[in-house]
């Protein structure tokens, strides 16, 4: 379940991401008024198993029944995994399109949440989701080499223009916003081979970065992302590098 | 739609009002139409009673500004009541689970209203909630602070985050027990389910 919102009086919109059906909306009909409809069944972060039927008009699907596979009550007992889970969703929520079927991103997701149920992620977690998502919608983003020249290494680097990758100093020698350390790092995030200390300047650096790439691909701010560092930041600074 | 809707088209007012009432909730086209029906064919004096109360309503109701109730005066009528027991507090996501608690006749304490909940898909952070001016009423006399919020992912998350503000202060953090269903909403829940909720609360 990504999202849910009302909808009229006694109903609610629920957003699902399903293994085989990926994306899709459905109206959970009585869900707002009525306790006995869904219960607590139709709650964000949770592993469901609906019955849909699917309504011809509108196209909008009624959902019929849902069962309750995993609440994640883990997540639900932490603010800051909340709000990791909340990010996670909403990225996963605006990058894919409706009925766009990635059982891998599913896979991706749902294990996430599994790890978030027993603790929070770290930063270098986060920033890997962010790398393995971009890549299974189809926009993995080349860190190796410089785009243009196909050189490895260089002082400064810039983002292209498209965000799929990097320029060498050399091929942009205006821009040159991204140092070194963090083309490094971002490297071996991808290659999912952790370094022993970055420090925080780079790790805020790399999730600049990482971000920008993201939106350069989604067509609203992401709101979930703005929660979860202002609460990192107030909570605990570790968790907001 | 209806097909009476294209004759209220041609009448400008009449679709004002019709717009205006749609944009009430459970509201819909044909009730819109029933609703200014019934008034014009009620004496005038009716109509002109219900336009000059809701503007009363707007201009002179206002959230207390202790609690954040609705309220005609400065002070609502909770927080100016001698009787209640003025060392609980209960903090409520909006007015109308207030009125539910109120409406078990369990409760004798105080209130803080919110007027939402943290919400990490929405955006809203603490700073959007009434949460300042509660920290600022947990002075002397405050002994507990009851979390009435929703047992949702938001309500619970705010739950968690106003323990994490309040606990440091020295004052007993509770929670409503169970029996509000997960995801539920205090507005639709019963006076009994409400009131063995609050006798059964938890400290956390
Ligand atoms: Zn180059
Ligand atoms: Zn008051």
């Amino acid at each position: 379940m990504l999202a849910r919102r009302d909808l009229g009086e006694s109903d609610r919109l629920v957003v699902l991401l399903g293994k085989q059906m990926g994306k899709f909306s459905a109206r959970a009909p009585g869900a707002r008024r009525s306790r006995r409809r869904f219960g607590g069944r139709l709650e964000l972060f949770s592993r469901i198993e609906v019955m849909a039927v699917l309504k011809g008009r509108t196209g909008l699907a009624h959902l019929d029944d849902a069962v309750l596979l995993d609440a994640h009550q883990g997540i639900r007992g932490d603010l800051i995994a909340t709000a990791q889970a909340a990010y996670l969703t909403e990225l996963v929520s605006c990058l894919l399109r409706e009925a766009d079927r990635s059982p891998e991103v599913f896979d991706l997701l749902a294990d996430a949440l599994q790890r978030l149920d027993r603790e929070r992620l770290g930063v270098w977690s986060l920033r890997r989701f962010e790398i393995e998502l971009l890549k299974l919608i189809g926009f993995a983003p080349a860190f190796d080499v410089c785009q243009e020249c196909g050189v490895r290494s260089s002082e400064r680097w810039s983002l292209q223009a498209g965000m799929g990758g990097l320029l060498c100093e050399a091929c942009a020698p205006r821009s040159g916003s991204v140092s070194a350390a963090a083309v490094n790092v971002l490297r071996r995030i991808q290659a999912d081979e952790p370094c022993e200390r970055v420090d925080d300047a780079t790790m805020a650096e790399v999730r600049g970065l990482l971000a920008a790439m993201v939106d350069g691909l989604v067509d609203r701010p992401l709101k979930a992302r703005d929660f979860l560092y202002r609460l990192a930041c107030e909570q605990d600074r570790s968790w907001a590098r | 739609m209806v097909d009476g809707d294209r004759d209220i088209g041609r009448s400008g007012i009449m679709e004002r009002l019709s717009r205006l009432l749609q944009q009430l909730p459970g509201v819909g086209p044909k009730t819109a139409s029933r609703l200014m029906l019934a008034i014009l064919s009620a004496p005038a004096e009716y109509g002109r009673a219900l336009s000059k109360t809701v503007a009363d309503l707007v201009d002179k109701v206002h959230p207390c500004e202790i609690c954040g109730m609705l309220s005609e005066r400065k002070r609502c009528t909770i927080c100016t009541d001698p009787r209640r027991d003025s060392s609980l507090i209960c903090v409520v996501e909006r007015v109308p689970d207030l009125l539910a608690i109120e409406a078990s006749h369990e409760y004798r304490g105080l209130y803080h209203v919110l007027h939402g909940v943290l919400n990490p898909l929405e955006g809203a952070g603490p700073e959007q909630l009434r949460i300042d001016t509660l920290v600022e009423r947990l002075g002397a006399g405050v002994r507990e602070v009851i979390l009435a919020t929703s047992s949702s992912v938001e309500g619970e998350a705010t739950a968690l985050y106003l323990k994490k503000r309040i606990a440091p202060l020295g004052i007993t953090v509770s929670r409503l027990a169970a029996g509000i269903p997960v995801g539920g909403e205090l507005e639709y829940t019963d006076s009994s389910t409400i009131g063995r909720a609050l006798a059964g609360r938890k400290e956390i």
